[in-house]
């Protein structure tokens, strides 16, 4: 199933609208040097925190697009609603697999967030998709209803590291 | 002819940017994401406020660098592609207009209404808005703040005057640098940013 993306223009304003909620453009450069930003101040975990606004961010726009579009009811719909929605946002690619409330297997075959750091400064030593586990965590807690936090996903390879595609693992704390 | 942004902005809104086969959205050379505003705010106020004060200046400083270079490179892949040329190319003669023509493309990206106050070609940019997108987060979020909190912007009218007035592309790059000097987040009408030539 297509995730139906609705964008607005407020001529007023000059302010972009997506599904009702307020969007602006990022390129590779703003994208990358944000998150070089959030790990360059070694005693604050500030992929912690951007990690965790992702699932915020994107769980209550998940959420309102579920709630707004009735027809959407069942698992392999959700989920492939979250995955093209992810894609029509020029995140790149997800697929999910073996999903249920306790947990599910992610892989991102594209990664605007792994290709774009690895293009600009080379290999990494550790994951960077934290949008992505962001993402992930705010898909699954708003399908399944938790609260936020209930998922930890972490990051097994990454495109970023000279990985083929990032793999994740999901689990429910 | 003068530059007709009302123009500039219905041409260019009607551009569906939207992931390809494979979820990227290539942009005149970059690549784009749709983000929504909440996440841009709320990641970097967040972070900000778990810095000490010293560092909280410092990494307003990183943020609004990065917004330069990324205003710097993908406003010149626009201007370099035959897309521009076609839209843009007949509303533009000086190096004044080119400006102009950027502002308009700025508040193509929903960013806010950005306006010029005032134009010294090649030396000074004021510009103002009284509906930033970081201003109206930060409030969403907090009480009055006692600094400037528009890094996007900030980054963005100076990354503007490094495009046009700039040594040639790419070495152009921090030839300005811009300060916030009003912020609807510290209480002021409207916000302003103030463009001048790099002291560094």
């Amino acid at each position: 199933m297509k995730y139906v993306f609705e964008r607005e223009f407020d001529k007023e304003k000059n302010i972009v609208r997506i599904n009702g909620k307020a969007a602006i453009g990022h390129c590779q450069y703003y994208n990358t040097l944000i998150l070089k930003t959030m790990e360059s101040f070694g005693y604050v975990d500030g992929l912690k925190i951007y990690e965790e606004v992702a699932e915020e961010a994107n769980r209550e726009a998940f959420s309102d697009y579920l709630k707004n579009h009735p027809e959407v009811v069942s698992l392999d719909d959700k989920l492939s609603v979250a995955s093209d929605m992810y894609r029509t946002f020029g995140f790149g690619l997800i697929e999910f697999s073996d999903v249920d409330e306790k947990g599910a297997k992610v892989v991102a075959p594209v990664s605007h967030f792994a290709l774009t750091w690895k293009k600009r400064w080379g290999k990494r030593s550790a994951p960077i998709c934290y949008f992505t586990k962001g993402y992930i965590a705010a898909v699954l807690s708003a399908i399944f209803d938790k609260p936020f936090g209930s998922y930890e996903v972490k990051e097994l390879d990454c495109i970023s590291m000279g990985d083929r595609i990032c793999r994740f693992e999901v689990r429910r704390i | 002819m003068a530059v007709d942004e009302e123009f500039i902005i219905e041409q260019l809104t009607k551009a569906d940017l939207i992931g390809d086969e494979r979820g990227l959205i290539s942009f005149f050379g970059t690549y784009l994401t749709q983000i929504y505003a909440d996440f841009s705010n709320k990641m970097f106020f967040r972070f900000q406020k778990a810095l000490t004060p010293h560092l909280q200046k410092a990494a307003g400083v990183l943020l609004a660098n990065a917004v330069q270079e990324c205003g710097y490179f993908t406003f010149r892949g626009f201007i370099d592609s035959p897309d521009w040329e076609a839209l843009m190319g007949p509303m533009i003669d000086t190096d004044e207009d080119m400006l102009y023509a950027l502002v308009a493309l700025c508040n193509v990206f929903g960013v806010g209404k950005l306006k010029v106050k005032e134009l010294i070609p090649g030396e000074r940019f004021v510009c103002v808005t009284y509906n930033s997108i970081e201003a109206d987060g930060y409030l969403k979020e907090y009480d009055k703040s006692d600094k400037s909190q528009c890094y996007t912007l900030t980054g963005l009218s100076a990354g503007l005057m490094d495009l046009v007035y700039g040594r040639e592309f790419p070495h152009g790059l921090n030839t300005f640098e811009a300060i916030e000097t009003k912020c609807r987040a510290k209480g002021d009408e409207y916000c302003e940013f103030v463009v001048k030539r790099a002291t560094f």
